[in-house]
């Protein structure tokens, strides 16, 4: 399959702040990027250089004012700045995979549901769906008796490890990471990188924010700098 | 009686009358409104009874009255001289010889027959009065046939009772379409509205409603698949006749708690004690 | 997919004042659609409007009857009252009202079933269980009059009342709004994991944004009678645009 899974073009974001009197903040200005399959794009840039924006941009979390954003989904390109709420759902469900920089999940569900629900969304049995979701568990260091705990009383850098397994519980295409490694010790950036690397050997194309030097030389294939724009007055 | 109209009331009055008769016969079961006059006894006595047996009485009329079965009460000797005295018609306590019977609380033993016309006396005409206070609603739900909650009026029984503990009154289906109450009759005699061939008509005075019955209609008791409806029934013989198939008071005839059965409808027994029916049958 | 409810240029006004005013949305099979609106927006006359209990001045609903897309204002008493009570189901905020207080739980429950022609004690009663089972009230309170349930269990008690003729789309009007917050946690992890199990299109009204968040797909936004803002939910509280949204947003108190 020849062509970029992702391409974005032209992308502008801007925040206007209601609240401070109509404050309008613009963060991304004619953003382009393409990511083909295999390859991990890694984001650079200080605090306020509009990382994160771009990643939620690109996952359709946030709503760019201007630009496109080429999606391979099934076989087709769908510009997902355009895309109706269904589609970006059909979207999100199959082909777009998102590890967002905190863990936000439904209060009161055991960790390993949590991570199994992705694996059962694709009709997998829940038998097998709840087996995979333990052994990512597992490898990723949470142990067999927290697998049954909700993780609002995890520490910081367990709940990062459900958030990540919740996302690679399941093949995607494309993947979109936002500081994967933070709050994590080195022997569980080792397993990420690990994680990255096979999807990225199964063909997923990998946007993803890493401030880890090491980390972002092991599977960064190309970096995209990102400077922040002077605010508009 | 001099000054007064036939039957007591004017001829205005019975066509009125006579016109919501008539739509209640052409929606059997639906509660047509009407215009009640001012009688001369209270409502909870009759009245409605006797406007609709005003309007439909004729000179060659043979009218019995009964109340709860008995032509010898205070009530049913008073109305029927009060119809004899304005119509000057031929009375009777006979069940056979009648052409009108009015009736308070109960259906004759003996079966009617086609021709002969039955006016019952109600109280509440609205049989869910008790489930849907609203008369705006109560009348929303006639008009869409919405009757689930009379059937959960009867679940709640079963729950409770482990069967429908409806004695009188027991609400009916009338022609598959409109859910009717019977007036206070006892279960048992609910069957006895099911392809009758005589005609039924409710007046009901209080609440100024008339309702019927044209003969042969469908007329069924509500209940469940699995707690089919059962027209309940003393399980004794009548102390005068030995009758096993009528229904029964029960007169306590002392102080220390002896009680008899004995038929309901007087004229029934009578009948049946001097010979005229064979002993056993009904 | 095709649509199970749409709404094209709803307004209503009582009297001067306009709750709604060029309204128009659609909702699709399994989809959970939540309103959330400050008090006056117009949310509970757009849930009323959509549900048939109330005609608007302006526009149309058109509906799913399981015969095509229908007018729902053309559909007659009759027709109406079995589409609401059969293929949908209204939770209301104070299930009191909804509720018969002196009839037994059971009896709440088979209301619906007695009301569309079930006619078999029996079965009535196994599907009512079934369904207190399902709500996770204890099946011994089958027989026990809601009068003695707590708030919670008496909006449990409505869930199931609504879910039992197997309803496709649900309206619900702040289903937790008035209950102890460890009991609002509850409903909502009961309504979520049925709407899911069951595949129910919803169409949630709420003032909550994090009862939005967590059961709805697409959220819409009203202020004086208008939707100033639509999306997927994840969109519109992570990135509100209207100034009303932001204001919302940045009103939720944080745990």
């Amino acid at each position: 399959m020849n062509g970029p899974l992702l391409a974005a073009s032209g992308l502008c974001k801007g925040f206007t702040l209601h609240l401070r009197g109509g404050l309008r903040l613009e963060v991304l200005r004619d953003l382009d990027l393409a990511v083909s399959a295999g390859e991990c794009l890694a984001l650079s840039g200080p605090s306020g250089a509009g990382k994160s924006t771009l990643l939620r941009a690109l996952y359709g979390n946030y709503r760019v004012d201007r630009g496109r954003i080429f999606i391979r989904h099934e076989g087709e390109n769908i510009d997902l700045a355009a895309a109706s709420p269904e589609t970006i759902l059909a979207v999100r469900r199959i082909t777009l995979g998102y590890v967002p920089q905190f863990l936000r999940v439904i209060p009161r569900v055991p960790a390993i549901d949590i991570v199994a629900e992705q694996a059962l969304a694709r009709g997998a049995e829940p038998a097998a769906a709840r087996r995979s979701a333990a052994e990512l568990l597992e490898r990723l260091n949470i142990p067999p008796r927290l697998h049954a705990l909700p993780p609002a009383t995890f520490s910081g850098g367990e709940q990062q490890r459900v958030n990540l397994a919740r996302v690679f519980v399941c093949r995607w295409p494309i993947l979109l990471l936002d500081e994967p490694t933070a709050s994590l010790d080195s022997a569980s950036r080792d397993i990420v990188a690990a994680l990255i690397g096979e999807a990225k050997k199964a063909g997923s194309a990998i946007v993803c924010i890493v401030h880890d030097a090491p980390l972002s030389v092991a599977i960064a294939d190309r970096v995209l700098p990102l400077a922040p724009l002077r605010a508009a007055a | 009686m001099i000054g007064y109209n036939f039957a007591y009331l004017d001829e205005h009055t019975k066509r009125m009358i006579r016109r919501a008769i008539l739509k209640a016969v052409a929606i059997p079961g639906h509660q047509v409104p009407f215009a009640g006059r001012e009688m001369p006894l209270p409502y909870g006595w009759g009245t409605g009874g006797i406007q609709v047996t005003a309007s439909v009485i004729g000179q060659d009329d043979v009218l019995k009255v009964i109340d709860q079965g008995a032509d010898d009460t205070t009530n049913a000797v008073s109305i029927r001289r009060f119809f004899a005295l304005t119509a000057g018609v031929r009375t009777t306590t006979s069940t056979e010889a009648a052409s009108l019977i009015q009736t308070r609380h109960r259906i004759p033993e003996t079966p009617l027959r086609a021709g002969q016309i039955i006016v019952f006396q109600v109280p509440m005409p609205e049989p869910l009065y008790r489930i849907e206070p609203s008369r705006a609603a109560a009348r929303r739900r006639h008009a869409l046939a919405d009757y689930g909650a009379m059937h959960v009026k009867l679940y709640e029984d079963i729950t409770r009772f482990g069967r429908v503990a409806v004695a009188y009154d027991h609400p009916v289906m009338v022609n598959h379409r409109y859910l009717m109450s019977p007036s206070p009759i006892p279960a048992f005699d609910n069957p006895k509205l099911h392809l009758s061939p005589a005609l039924q008509l409710f007046g009901a005075g209080r609440e100024k409603r008339i309702y019927a019955l044209p003969p042969f209609t469908d007329v069924r008791s509500l209940d469940f698949e699995d707690h089919p409806f059962h027209p309940g029934r003393a399980p004794h013989a009548c102390a005068l006749c030995g009758a096993t198939a009528s229904y029964l008071d029960e007169i306590l005839v002392d102080d220390r708690g002896s009680r008899r059965f004995v038929c309901s409808d007087t004229d029934y027994c009578e009948t049946r004690r001097s010979g005229l029916l064979p002993s056993g049958a009904g | 997919m095709p649509a199970l409810l749409e709404a094209a240029g709803l307004a209503h006004r009582f009297g001067a004042i306009p709750a709604l005013a060029g309204v128009s949305l659609s909702l699709r099979r399994q989809e959970i659609l939540a309103v959330v609106g400050e008090s006056g927006s117009g949310k509970t006359t757009l849930l009323n409007v959509l549900s048939g209990r109330l005609m608007p001045d302006e526009g149309e609903v058109l509906c799913d009857t399981g015969d095509g897309l229908r007018s729902l204002a053309r559909l007659g008493a009759p027709a109406l009252r079995l589409l609401q009570r059969t293929r949908w189901g209204f939770i209301q905020q104070d299930p009191r009202a909804s509720l018969r207080l002196d009839i037994t739980a059971g009896g709440n429950i088979g209301e619906r079933l007695m009301a569309t022609g079930a006619r078999h004690y029996g079965r009535i009663r196994a599907a009512a269980a079934e369904w207190l089972a399902a709500v996770e009230i204890d099946t011994a309170r089958l027989d026990d009059l809601p009068r003695h349930f707590s708030g919670g269990m008496l909006q449990r008690l409505q869930i199931a009342a609504t879910l039992v003729t197997g309803p496709e789309l649900v309206f619900m009007d702040e289903p937790t709004g008035g209950l102890d917050l460890s009991v609002q946690a509850r409903i909502l992890d009961l309504i979520r994991s049925l709407v899911r199990r069951l595949g129910l299109a919803v169409v949630l009204v709420t003032h909550d944004i994090g009862v939005a968040r967590l059961l709805a797909d697409r959220l819409i936004v009203m202020r004086a009678g208008r939707i100033v803002e639509t999306g997927l939910t994840d969109q519109v509280l992570d990135d509100p645009h209207h100034a009303c949204t932001q204001l919302l947003v940045s009103s939720v108190l944080p745990a």
